[in-house]
């Protein structure tokens, strides 16, 4: 193993391999910053050329690309809310809350520390389970999968903070979510109402979106401050280190579950950092912050989401199955190369996993230096004023949803859950469970379906369920105890009270959630029972709970539990300015539908700054640079096809792009 | 005589007027053009594999060397999304496609959401990667044909896969002792369940993963496929000592309505990979691609890229046969497909068909074709 680990690193610090994993690192930085990009658009870019090379250089090309592919996309998510892919959708909990407290600098060095160390502890754990590869992968069946998938799941209670009952009721509705599309186990195309754009489900990138950017955003519109709220930067890259320094417990906890999550193909690339945020949550002590602008809430998920991928590698590896689609299209230009996945990786092709090894390693290092060395500039944004930040992160959000599918539904949908999110803020509904649940509600059903199917309900009692089953007890026993001990309730901080106006504004989203699910039941009920099951269940548990809280709503209204109303001039302000902010948004769709991407990305931007009180000169910046965004991401990487905009088409013109 | 005269000019004029169309109807030409692929899949999918490498291999035998640019569509639902678009796209020969089994099907029609006819489609040609394969865990061989023993079980995706077909007419008609759990995402995941022991039985045509199990000494080779040929069938090259199914199912003597219905499950799996035009796309332009397909098909650095990244036998089918192929799979009476639906139902899988035909029968109209 010594030998081949010292061919392997021989091979690939030659200037050509070093070159190639150089450039990848450096690609993928980028296009991992930018949303909507992704870094699986890089390695399809580079896949071709990438058959042409020999193994080294193919494998420094590519894992260079895969290996950091959640490193740089924290920009995105702890400064404007927005995923930079469906890996780091937990960062936002409590990277962004941290950046409006003017500690995004400190958010990035936590961040860039522990992606650093995931990185190398998931190659690390790779190097050390080789010669168990095969038994670690095969220990875990469906009825394993099921329960992790409930310890995801069980998540969902902490995460709900002090709403319990709406944060359960979030779940519901995101289960819901994560129900549309074709059932694998009945053929059904559920909730796709006889269009075929629902029938692949919906894309976590666009609930993401639409749930935590857009109502950051117009809270940032109706508040009209940069997104610091303390217009410092302060000097936090060094503590965000030290952070991760004094958390190293959390970290390695952390990166295990990452590596686990990539070991185990089939949960998906985006449920290791939720998975992670949510151990972080369960196990640790004061828990008050998370949400709130936690550190902790920033390690956890970004330990895991790098670590991941040296997990990944592992089923791989061994039998040839990769566990996302970047790593299929890797394993192609692997089979095209001469590397074989399987039982050869690990006698005649060893020097190759090794090198795999290697690269992770010094990948994961690079590429947090140069995030590190990017954070200062990347920080100042959040002491940009409102009227920069707003429009342009719009316009990233609009065109990410497009990204989806390039269709005008993708933007409809990104509209439909960005006015989820928003009622979801205004009446103070925790959105994280939403999220996790739309991320594992459909493995629930999948696993808890074939566990039953295959063992019946003998499944209960195998080895490894009964094992995670007690790991899932004691995570959630152990911080019940502690609080016990430590003299508090498990109810928490008391929810601070709401105005009457909310009170009666949250009766009406709880009617309207309610009837969500009556309806859905009642679309359901006329498929077969294995696949209306779920609904039915959802609308069964679901309604009472949302019956349930309206009742505590009336009651506190009754007894006069409610915040005093702000003066009546700052309600219409806030008012006046929310449907200000929904226009522009509203607007912005309209005009990418009517007059097309290119010229309502070159106008939203300077209308919105002139009309807001920003320079002709900062609105000219600003819409050049939303332009050649559109241009290189679309038009040159993307290459796509643009729909004809409704002007165009009504007047017979034909679109230039 | 002045009669004569006037059939002679008008004989003149039409033939001065039908060859400079002749000619342009000869001389589709893409110079300058960007042309749109969609491939109906997601990207690093079999599907989209053979996508970009045939776009990459036919882009200099297309007149004027276009642009080629690629669209993915997404898997299940973008497959039907796709076919939805190409249906309804310019015949100009900007815009063509390479699909998969799913969309041929006729089953696939039933969906609410399909809204094409692929016997509409112009084809370019397919790839056939040899058929799929199917095979037992070793351990759960014996069990396999003694029904007082627990079945084996066939794991399975949605319904929609043909190969599900082999084990199908294997359990109703060899004695094969089988309980279907469907649900599974994929071939990964199934390979997965097998080697744990948590699925017994499945398909593939995937040479890799194959190798992979049997060197491991997980699996037994039950019975493939075949590529349909005037006489009968052959094997796949790597696979010669495996039984051909369709022979095995002669031998059981089935009834006519499941043979047909039979065909009309694995006759899609026939044409495997292929690549059409919208419909009403000009014959020239039809030539220009088929010209092209054919010379990128048969290029050596083709062939050796594919073996490697696709399969290690390749199959190719014209696109005049595809359409031949495609017409021959819909070309079956509505018994047959009852008949299929039946046993599907009968395995806890999917019908394919969920609403009656008999009316669409009556009126001759193609099934869901509301383009």
């Amino acid at each position: 193993m010594l030998d081949a680990l010292a061919e392997a690193i021989t091979e690939i610090s030659k200037p050509w391999p070093m070159f190639l994993m150089l450039a990848g690192i450096l690609g993928s930085s980028i296009f991992a910053a930018l949303p909507g990009s992704g870094v699986l658009l890089l390695i399809t870019i580079v896949l071709p050329y990438a058959i042409t090379l020999d193994p080294y250089p193919a494998i420094a090309l590519l894992l260079g690309i895969g290996a950091v592919s959640n490193t740089a996309n924290t920009f995105p998510s702890v400064l404007i809310a927005v995923p930079g892919s469906a890996g780091s959708q937990a960062t936002i909990v409590d990277g962004f809350p941290m950046a409006q407290k003017g500690e995004a600098k400190r958010a990035f060095g936590a961040a860039f520390t522990a992606s650093a160390f995931g990185g190398v502890f998931g190659a690390v754990v790779l190097l050390a389970s080789l010669p168990i590869l095969k038994p670690i992968v095969l220990s875990f069946g469906s009825p394993e999968f099921f329960v992790l998938v409930l310890w995801g799941l069980s998540a969902v209670g902490i995460l709900s903070g002090n709403a319990p009952i709406k944060g359960l009721l979030a779940a519901l509705l995101g289960v819901l979510v994560s129900s549309v599309g074709m059932d694998d186990k009945t053929g059904l195309e559920r909730f796709a109402f006889g269009g075929e754009y629902l029938v692949d489900g919906v894309s976590i990138v666009l609930v993401g979106l639409g749930l935590f950017a857009v109502p950051e955003m117009i809270a940032l519109a109706v508040r009209r401050t940069a997104i610091s709220e303390t217009q410092e930067l302060g000097h936090g890259l060094m503590q965000g280190i030290r952070d991760v320094y004094e958390h190293w417990w959390l970290v390695i906890r952390c990166s295990i579950v990452g590596v686990w999550v990539g070991v185990l193909p089939g949960l998906g690339s985006s449920v290791a950092d939720w998975f992670a945020y949510a151990h972080a949550v369960q196990t640790e002590k004061n828990t008050e912050n998370f949400g709130k602008g936690d550190v902790r809430g920033v390690i956890a998920p970004e330990s895991s989401n790098n670590a991941k991928e040296g997990g990944a590698l592992i089923p791989t590896i061994a039998f040839g199955i990769p566990g996302s689609t970047s790593l299929a299209l890797m394993l192609v230009a692997f089979i095209s190369v001469g590397i074989t996945p399987g039982s050869a990786m690990l006698t005649d092709q060893l020097p190759y996993t090794m090198a795999m090894i290697w690269i992770l390693v010094i990948a994961n290092l690079i590429a947090a230096a140069l995030a590190m060395g990017a954070s200062g500039p990347f920080a100042r944004l959040s002491l940009m004023p409102f009227y920069v930040i707003v429009p342009m992160t719009l316009v990233l959000c609009v065109s990410s949803s497009y990204a989806a599918h390039y269709i005008w539904y993708d933007i409809i949908t990104f509209l439909v859950f960005s006015a989820i999110g928003y009622f979801m803020k205004l009446f103070d509904w925790p959105r994280p469970p939403f999220l996790v649940a739309v991320v594992l509600g459909g493995q629930f059903e999948r696993y808890l379906w074939l566990s039953n199917a295959r063992f019946g309900w003998d499944w209960l009692t195998h080895p490894g369920v009964l094992a995670i089953f007690a790991l899932i007890v004691l995570t959630l026993v152990v911080p019940i105890i502690r609080r016990y001990r430590q003299g508090k309730t498990m109810r928490g901080e008391p929810p601070e009270p709401q105005t009457r106006a909310l009170r009666v504004g949250d009766i009406g989203f709880l009617l309207a959630v309610a009837g969500v699910l009556v309806l859905a039941a009642d679309h359901a009920s006329d498929w077969v029972l294995r696949g209306s099951l779920v609904v039915l269940c959802l609308a069964g548990v679901g309604v009472p709970l949302a019956l349930l809280q309206i009742g505590f709503n009336v009651r506190a209204i009754r007894r006069g539990d409610t915040a005093p109303a702000p003066a009546a001039s700052e309600s219409a302000v806030t008012i006046r300015r929310t449907i200000e902010i929904s226009l522009w948004l509203g607007g912005l769709a309209a005009g990418v539908y009517l007059i097309g991407f290119h010229i309502t990305a070159a106008l939203f931007p300077a209308l919105y700054i002139r009309t807001y009180g920003g320079g002709w000169k900062a609105a000219l910046i600003l819409s050049l640079m939303a332009e050649a965004f559109v241009i290189v991401i679309f038009d040159m990487l993307l290459e796509v096809f643009w729909p004809t905009p409704g002007v165009f088409e009504l007047l017979g013109l034909t679109y230039f792009a | 005589m002045h009669k004569h005269h006037a059939f002679r000019a008008i004989a003149v004029f039409a033939v001065a007027a039908i060859i400079p169309l002749a000619s342009s109807a000869g001389a589709a030409d893409f110079k300058g053009q960007t042309i749109q692929l969609i491939i109906a899949s997601d990207a690093g999918g079999g599907t989209d594999l053979i996508g970009r490498l045939m776009s990459q291999y036919m882009q200099p035998f297309l007149p004027g060397k276009p642009k080629i640019v690629i669209k993915n569509m997404g898997a299940g639902g973008g497959k039907i999304r796709g076919a939805n678009l190409l249906m309804k796209a310019k015949a100009d020969g900007l815009t063509f496609m390479q699909s998969d089994t799913t969309v041929v099907q006729p089953s696939t029609l039933e969906r609410k959401s399909a809204r094409f006819d692929p016997k509409k489609f112009r084809m370019i040609g397919a790839i056939n990667r040899g058929g799929s394969i199917l095979f037992v865990r070793k351990a759960a061989m014996e069990r396999l044909k003694d029904k007082s023993k627990p079945p084996v079980i066939v794991g399975a995706i949605s319904g929609t896969r043909s190969w599900q077909a082999l084990p199908m007419w294997g359990a109703e008609f060899l004695g094969w002792n089988m309980k279907w759990i469907p649900g599974y995402k994929g071939s990964g995941q199934m390979t997965k369940a097998l080697r744990q022991g948590e699925i017994d039985v499945f398909a593939t045509n995937n040479v890799y993963i194959i190798e992979e199990l049997r060197k491991d000494g997980v699996i037994e080779l039950l019975t493939q496929e075949g590529q349909p040929e005037e006489n009968g069938y052959s094997t796949r090259a790597s696979f010669k000592d495996v039984p051909i199914f369709p022979v095995m199912l002669q031998k059981a003597n089935p009834p006519k309505i499941a043979v047909q219905g039979y065909n009309s499950l694995m006759g899609p799996s026939q044409i495997d990979k292929w690549m059409g035009l919208p419909p009403g796309t000009p014959d020239d332009i039809v030539a220009a691609y088929r010209t092209a397909y054919d010379k990128a098909v048969k290029s050596k650095e083709f062939l050796k890229v594919a073996n490697k990244q696709i399969s290690k036998e390749i199959f190719y089918m014209p696109g005049k046969t595809v359409e031949k192929m495609v017409a021959a799979v819909h070309d079956v009476p509505p018994e047959a497909l009852t008949y299929a639906d039946k046993l599907k139902q009968s395995t806890a899988l999917p019908p394919g068909r969920r609403r009656k035909r008999k009316s669409r029968a009556r009126t001759g109209a193609p099934a869901r074709d509301r383009s």
